[in-house]
């Protein structure tokens, strides 16, 4: 997928899925479709609507649970996330890796104010492990050039490219700016899943000397900024935003994201009109009442230079 | 390495006079065991802690009283060198307490050190003050992000008015309120009186690198992204350190690419990286740039060179926030 921008694929052939030919431009959507916060399962294509620029388009639905999912974990290891919290980080990661099918692959990228990728994308979920428990902390924290990186590594990633962030600060330190990441997100192919633990303290290296008025306040404000950024880009994926309190809850949001993960739709279109270079919106609708529906609200096509 | 060492070099720039502290102290209520320390402190050439050697030969609580008699109402020696030492004595023993969370005890005796400083020459005035000034720059970084700014604000106030064309002193002054400034929750009012310290600099020596970076910056922080290119061009042509010169070459390419010019902001990322190739941020810079432009393999491979690369701790964000030069 090289002269296509993200989502815009010349599909690879399995049996049980509709036939195109390789020349095809085809558009690939991931769909999460829940009722009550729980995955709404057994949806054909004909319970689907999705426009397009406001056109119709003819859908095929991809069994997805056939189709690898492509995991990139960016975890934030800044000297916030210390003790226990890098105990249960590290735990829930792990219990990722553990859901995970043969087929899938991950990566493990950390983070402070300096990048590593700890593991490369790979099936070989014992390295992924084994790259897990070896990350330390230190430092400040750089998400947004860490969700770059995060993004770069599933670039030439055709089926089910993920991103799975979980940070605890604000961003202290990136070259990256906030305005700079939206265009990122959306020339890119993977659904983002955020987890953001609630900032404790305005600077996240404080040890309690802060006025407590002050440094509420100012918590409250530094946790609005960063949640509406990454509620943002994760809604602009096709994915979803958790806040937590407590890294206690990793686990268990770890496992809701993969089962999350394994319940999506594959949605896939041949668009009716040729496909200009730019900006394409997307609205996916289900037929069904009371159900949210996940999915990415557009792609970014360009021609291969 | 962090500015805050700034003490060893206090200690080593004691003038090393004749005169011992037995005879200045003479007719004073320290003791003979006092007056030791003292003398072990001014002739020992010690380093940052030496409180803490002095503590360790000692005990740390015997430390304290030898200490707390050596106050300038009791002592009255009238040898510079001495109260130097005493002052610096009192001084590392703060420190001291600051590492174990005594803030109180700290205060105290950062009070008796300043006062004994104020006893002695303008140079050891001066140096003392900005010293214990990046101290507290240094304890921003190490939790205690209030107290740190509050008193090194307050010294920097203080130092900036009593030495009002001292270079060192606008530049560390203005790095503080840059720091506050710049956070995400900053005010913008911290920024201005960064930018007017280091204006001041700059006019005082025009050739001052690390004033020019950070001036430059303070302006793109501000939104002047035209008025910042000026500063750094001019940056760029001194033979000034590598890092300061990276620095500029990275915030040119920043500039280039807030002003719609990705091409010369990969130019400029490019020169960067030829300076400092272990600086993992560069390579991240350049990947981004390239990403913009559509060159995504090149991007993907600058990418690669980021993340092969291993911490470093000189390129790191203390080294700018706690002052270069």
């Amino acid at each position: 997928m090289t002269e296509l921008s993200w989502m815009v694929a010349a599909f690879i052939i399995q049996p049980q899925i509709p036939l195109f030919r390789a020349t095809t431009e085809i558009v690939q959507v991931d769909v999460y479709v829940a009722r009550d916060g729980r995955a709404v399962l057994g949806l054909g294509a004909s319970d689907f609507e999705l426009f397009e620029d406001g056109v119709l388009q003819e859908l095929y639905l991809v069994d997805a649970q056939n189709i690898p999912v492509h995991i990139a974990l960016v975890l934030d290891t800044s000297s916030s996330v210390t003790g226990l919290g890098l105990s249960h980080l590290r735990d829930a990661a792990i219990q990722l890796m553990d859901g995970l099918n043969d087929e899938d692959e991950a990566a493990l990228i950390s983070f402070s104010h300096h990048l590593k990728r700890d593991a490369e994308l790979t099936r070989d979920k014992n390295r992924v492990r084994a790259a897990i428990t070896a990350v330390e902390s230190y430092g400040a924290t750089a998400w947004h050039d860490a969700l770059f990186v995060g993004l770069k590594t599933l670039e030439n990633v055709e089926y089910r490219p993920m991103v799975l962030l979980f940070t605890d600060g604000m961003d202290t330190y990136s070259w990256l700016r906030e305005e700079q990441m939206l265009p990122l997100v959306e020339q890119s192919q993977a659904v983002i899943y955020a987890i953001g633990r609630k900032e404790r303290l305005p600077m996240e290296l404080g040890r309690g000397h802060l006025a407590r008025d002050r440094a509420r306040r100012d918590a409250r404000t530094a946790n609005t900024k960063r949640t509406r950024l990454l509620r943002k880009l994760t809604k602009t994926s096709g994915g979803r935003f958790i806040e937590t309190d407590t890294t206690e809850n990793l686990g268990p949001i770890f496992s809701a994201i993969l089962a999350e993960m394994k319940t999506r739709y594959l949605l896939s279109y041949q668009p009716r009109e040729p496909i200009r270079e730019g900006w394409h919106s997307l609205e996916v609708k289900v037929e069904i009442r009371g159900v949210n529906v996940h999915a990415r609200r557009g792609y970014f096509y360009e021609k291969k230079q | 390495m962090v500015r805050w060492v700034s003490l060893a070099a206090l200690v080593w720039a004691a003038p090393a006079s004749g005169e011992d502290c037995q005879t200045a102290f003479a007719g004073t209520t320290a003791s003979p065991e006092h007056i030791s320390l003292v003398e072990a402190y001014r002739n020992g050439r010690p380093l940052r802690l030496g409180a803490v050697r002095a503590a360790a030969r000692l005990g740390h609580e015997a430390l304290e009283p030898f200490v707390k008699q050596l106050e300038p109402a009791r002592m009255g020696p009238r040898s510079h060198p001495c109260i130097e030492a005493v002052a610096l004595l009192h001084t590392d023993t703060a420190i001291h307490h600051v590492e174990n969370g005594a803030w109180p005890k700290a205060f105290g005796h950062f009070e008796l050190g300043q006062k004994l400083s104020r006893k002695v020459g303008q140079r050891f005035q001066r140096d003392w003050a900005l010293a214990v000034a990046l101290y507290y720059q240094g304890r921003i970084f190490a939790g205690d992000e209030e107290i740190g700014f509050r008193e090194a604000t307050a010294l920097f106030d203080d130092a900036v008015d009593r030495y009002p064309a001292d270079t060192e002193i606008l530049v560390a002054a203005g790095a503080v309120w840059e720091w506050s400034g710049s956070l995400p929750l900053g005010e913008s009012d911290h920024l201005k009186r960064a930018e007017r310290l280091y204006r001041r600099a700059i006019e005082q020596d025009p050739s001052l690198a690390e004033a020019k970076l950070r001036y430059a910056k303070i302006l793109e922080k501000r939104g002047h992204f035209e008025e910042a290119v000026q500063p750094l061009d001019e940056l760029v042509a001194l033979e000034a350190d590598h890092h300061i010169i990276y620095r500029a070459r990275m915030a040119l390419g920043n500039l280039a690419e807030r002003r719609g010019l990705p091409e010369a902001a990969i130019r400029y990322y490019r020169a960067a990286i030829e300076l400092e190739p272990d600086w993992q941020i560069g390579y991240l810079a350049l990947s981004h740039a390239l990403h913009t432009t559509s060159e995504r393999e090149a991007s993907r491979a600058a990418l690669e060179e980021a993340l092969f690369l291993s911490d470093s701790t000189q390129s790191s964000w203390w080294e700018y926030e706690l002052g270069m030069s």
